[in-house]
């Protein structure tokens, strides 16, 4: 997970995780945006992951993995 | 506008998952068409030394991967009440059969594969069970889930009402984790995921996706599938009955042509053989008076032999949801003055 500028990210396997958890925590009533990530920010190349507030962050990796969806660290 | 395009393939990822009764959207697998999604399907799950069980309608797309695949296979008989087909795929099968592949609906003829009591049979002998759907999606309701199915391969052209170019396999939720890491992938490259290394990602649909995915075609599904929602399953596939009783009705009362499986009271497209003229003709002709119909062995060698059709084949006609009645009559009379000629 990964902070920039008060906006935190969750790096995700695959776009389609990303869109996935995405929809899932605006169930939630957490808004996020699905994003391309920075190589910077990943050991294997490119890759998708979702931009939140740092303040739900948290809550939203717990969703996550509740659901079962391989979060990045 | 690259994540514009993903939110298409999602969306229709996420319509072809709740069509077919998959939890995981990450389990529809994108695929060139039904022949590519059987080939991923069939060689993701196959191992060397493994039997196979196959239909005796199964189409081409099912029997050559399944030869070239260097298995041993054996083919159980379609033709029959449930408790006959079973019966049948139960002698057939060895401590080595790993996967039973079959059609859900003939590509030829009315005859249906009786799939929810094929896969409960698989369950319970823990074999792999793969269907191909391509003449049954979008008309025929077909859960995964609840008719045990491992892996359905549907095509995106047909009764979905995508353009050609793309289909799918559905995997079933089982396969998440460890067991996606385990298929074995059907083709390698490039997919936008895990740059960086030299192997395919482990989770699906990525790990079975090589290479630009046809997005286009996926947008067409994604509005024929609605459309599908629209119209209704059970609309459509009424429509169609009627349609095919109403051509079978006039086709059977006329001596010349020869129906097969007349007995059948369901089903999406019928096969004939007006006696004495091939079947290449008969779709010339029908050809020429701006009727579309199928000649020769529609890639289904085994079906064939099942009905013994002969060696011209047969004419095959199918049916599509915007069809009418008139249409039906209309081509009975076009049939009628060429049976004069």
């Amino acid at each position: 997970m990964a902070n920039i500028n008060n906006r935190c990210i969750i790096a995700l396997p695959s776009v389609t995780y990303a869109m996935r958890s995405s929809e899932l925590l605006t169930e939630y009533g957490i808004l996020s945006k699905v994003v391309k990530l920075d190589s910077s920010l990943t050991k294997k190349g490119c890759a998708n992951g979702i931009e939140l507030d740092c303040r739900t962050s948290a809550k939203a990796k717990g969703i996550l993995i509740n659901h079962s969806i391989p979060v990045s660290e | 506008m690259s994540l514009a395009a993903e939110k298409t393939v999602y969306e229709c990822r996420c319509e072809l998952a709740e069509m077919f009764g998959a939890k995981n959207i990450e389990n529809v697998v994108f695929t060139m068409n039904t022949t590519y999604a059987l080939n991923m399907a069939i060689k993701s799950l196959l191992r060397p030394g493994d039997h196979v069980l196959i239909s005796n309608i199964e189409h081409n797309s099912v029997l050559r991967p399944i030869i070239a695949s260097d298995c041993d296979y054996d083919v159980f008989d379609s033709y029959g009440s449930t408790d006959k087909v079973l019966c049948d795929i139960r002698s057939k099968l060895t401590p080595r059969t790993r996967l039973l592949v079959c059609t859900h609906q003939s590509n030829i003829c009315p005859i249906q594969n009786p799939v929810k009591s094929i896969g409960a049979l698989c369950r319970h002998n823990g074999i792999c069970f793969i269907v191909d759907g391509a003449q049954s999606a979008g008309i025929c309701p077909i859960n995964i889930k609840e008719s045990g199915i491992d892996a359905l391969c549907i095509a995106g052209h047909k009764g979905l009402f995508g353009i050609q170019g793309c289909g799918a396999v559905i995997f079933s939720d089982r396969f998440k984790g460890e067991m996606a890491r385990k298929l074995r992938t059907f083709a390698e490259g490039g997919n936008g995921v895990d740059s960086l290394e030299g192997h395919m990602p482990a989770l699906l649909p990525e790990r079975l996706e090589a290479g630009t995915l046809p997005t286009p075609a996926i947008a067409g599904l994604l509005e024929g599938i609605r459309t599908v929602k629209k119209l209704g399953l059970n609309h459509i596939r009424e429509h169609e009955q009627t349609l095919y009783r109403r051509l079978r009705e006039r086709l059977c009362n006329d001596e010349r042509i020869e129906v097969y499986c007349p007995h059948v009271n369901y089903g999406q497209t019928l096969l004939f053989n007006l006696k004495g003229i091939s079947s290449v003709r008969v779709a010339d002709y029908l050809d020429g008076e701006g009727v579309c119909v199928r000649a020769g062995f529609h890639c289904c060698p085994l079906g064939h032999k099942l009905l013994k059709t002969g060696r011209d084949g047969a004419v095959r006609v199918s049916f599509g949801a915007f069809n009418t009645l008139k249409e039906v009559d209309r081509f009975c009379d076009i049939l009628s003055t060429m049976n004069k000629q």
